[in-house]
């Protein structure tokens, strides 16, 4: 039996809260690595998700700003609005919306060594007042109804099995006019590539602790039946195989340093981003960002699309 | 008299037996099987049974070693067969390769 089939069929048979206590140990593992040795691969802000490339010869950092642009613009947060970061990481996102809007954070993460990188890094900026954190899973959320304005997922939901409940909840805790931002990682609905493969169970379960890819039609269909509505989807894929070509460069340069503080770590960065870099390449996984709405959009960000780069 | 190719990165030559054991070593990590089972004549796919993940990991363990980068596109899995053909195309890469940062994008 495969590993894929053999992890979704054990996780099949969890109640909801074994397998929110299986995600919690299975995906925190990975993200409690020294942020220092993730400086060594990713920007700056240590942002563990695409960014948008636009020209021949864009660099790293200019790459994943264009996309915190692009997510403020999706966003348009107002003054005062809530945003909840689920799968917040290093605080990537969550700290450029803050320096760049008036709204009100709570970014929730797996992994307490992300969350101590995150308050490091908000209150060096000044911005610890409207930046809140937590170390807990998303369903272990007891959040009012119609208490937040934004819900945002980058690269997080893909760790979460339990995608309708989550996004009922997400409905539930949206204000009316609120958004939600997807942005992650699906399986093309033909079959492409060996999804059963020993590369996807070391990307998916040894690496990464839990993945469970779902076609993009599933996922809108999920947020639909929540009550949701999509406004807007966009196409990264071969931003995110560019992304990963970037990181697998940046381990080169720095391989002696990143093993002197993680033996091992090295190797096994560049074999799984290989195997993402190929997949994207190869259009045998896709990457897409998702908005959608509770009812009317209060806010508009205008122009929803930006073109990748047509190379 | 043995064979000896260059990586102008390490400044020093490379004895083409420790290419060939580097290679059989990362194949034999890769492969969770001890060294002396993998053979110059092996087939790394029939013999070995070495797949597309198997084969990304010995690419990165001879990045590491020989400080070579494979890059996208010249990963030897369509044009190789055996651990001999894999062995030359690392000797080979290690003598070509000038300077390991030069051929980064």
């Amino acid at each position: 039996m495969t590993a894929t089939l053999a992890v979704e069929q054990q996780a099949a048979v969890r109640t909801k809260q074994e397998q929110r206590e299986y995600e919690r140990a299975q995906v925190a593992a990975h993200y409690q690595n020294s942020p220092e040795v993730f400086s060594l691969v990713l920007d700056s802000a240590l942002t563990y998700s695409t960014g948008i490339y636009m020209n021949a010869d864009d660099d790293l950092e200019t790459v994943q700003q264009r996309k915190f642009a692009y997510i403020q613009r999706l966003l348009a947060i107002q003054p005062g609005e809530r945003v909840l970061d689920v799968g917040c990481g290093w605080g990537s996102n969550l700290l450029y919306l803050a320096a760049h809007t008036d709204g009100i954070f709570h970014g929730i993460t797996l992994s307490s060594r992300q969350a101590e990188e995150l308050l490091r890094r908000a209150r060096s900026r000044g911005l610890q007042d409207r930046v809140k954190i937590e170390v807990c899973h998303v369903e272990d959320l007891a959040l009012p109804p119609e208490s937040v304005d934004v819900v945002l997922f980058s690269g997080s939901i893909v760790h979460m099995r339990n995608r309708a409940d989550i996004h009922q909840m997400v409905q539930r805790i949206l204000n009316p006019g609120g958004r939600m931002l997807i942005s992650d990682c699906y399986f093309p609905a033909q079959i492409r590539g060996d999804r059963a493969s020993s590369a996807t169970d070391y990307i998916f379960y040894k690496t990464l602790g839990y993945c469970l890819l779902l076609n993009l039609h599933e996922e809108l269909a999920l947020i639909e039946t929540a009550g949701l509505d999509i406004l807007h989807v966009q196409d990264l894929t071969r931003s995110y195989a560019r992304t990963l070509g970037a990181w697998i460069n940046k381990i080169r340069m720095n391989r002696e340093k990143i093993e002197a503080l993680a033996p091992g770590f090295a190797a096994v960065l560049q074999g799984y981003m290989t195997v993402a870099q190929l997949s994207f390449a190869r259009r045998t996984a896709l990457e897409y960002m998702i908005l959608a709405t509770k009812g009317q959009p209060r806010a508009n960000g205008g122009s929803w699309s930006m073109a990748e780069e047509g190379v | 008299m043995s064979q000896t190719v260059f990586n102008d990165d390490a400044k020093k030559p490379v004895a083409r037996e420790d290419v060939e054991l580097a290679v059989r070593t990362a194949l034999a990590d890769a492969l969770e099987r001890p060294v002396n089972e993998i053979l110059p004549q092996n087939d790394l796919e029939n013999d070995l049974g070495l797949d597309s993940m198997g084969l990304i990991q010995v690419n990165v363990a001879i990045e590491e070693q020989f400080h070579i980068p494979i890059l996208d596109g010249e990963s030897p899995e369509f044009a190789l067969h055996t651990v001999e053909d894999l062995t030359a195309f690392v000797a080979d890469k290690a003598e070509t390769t000038r300077s390991y940062q030069e051929e980064l994008i």
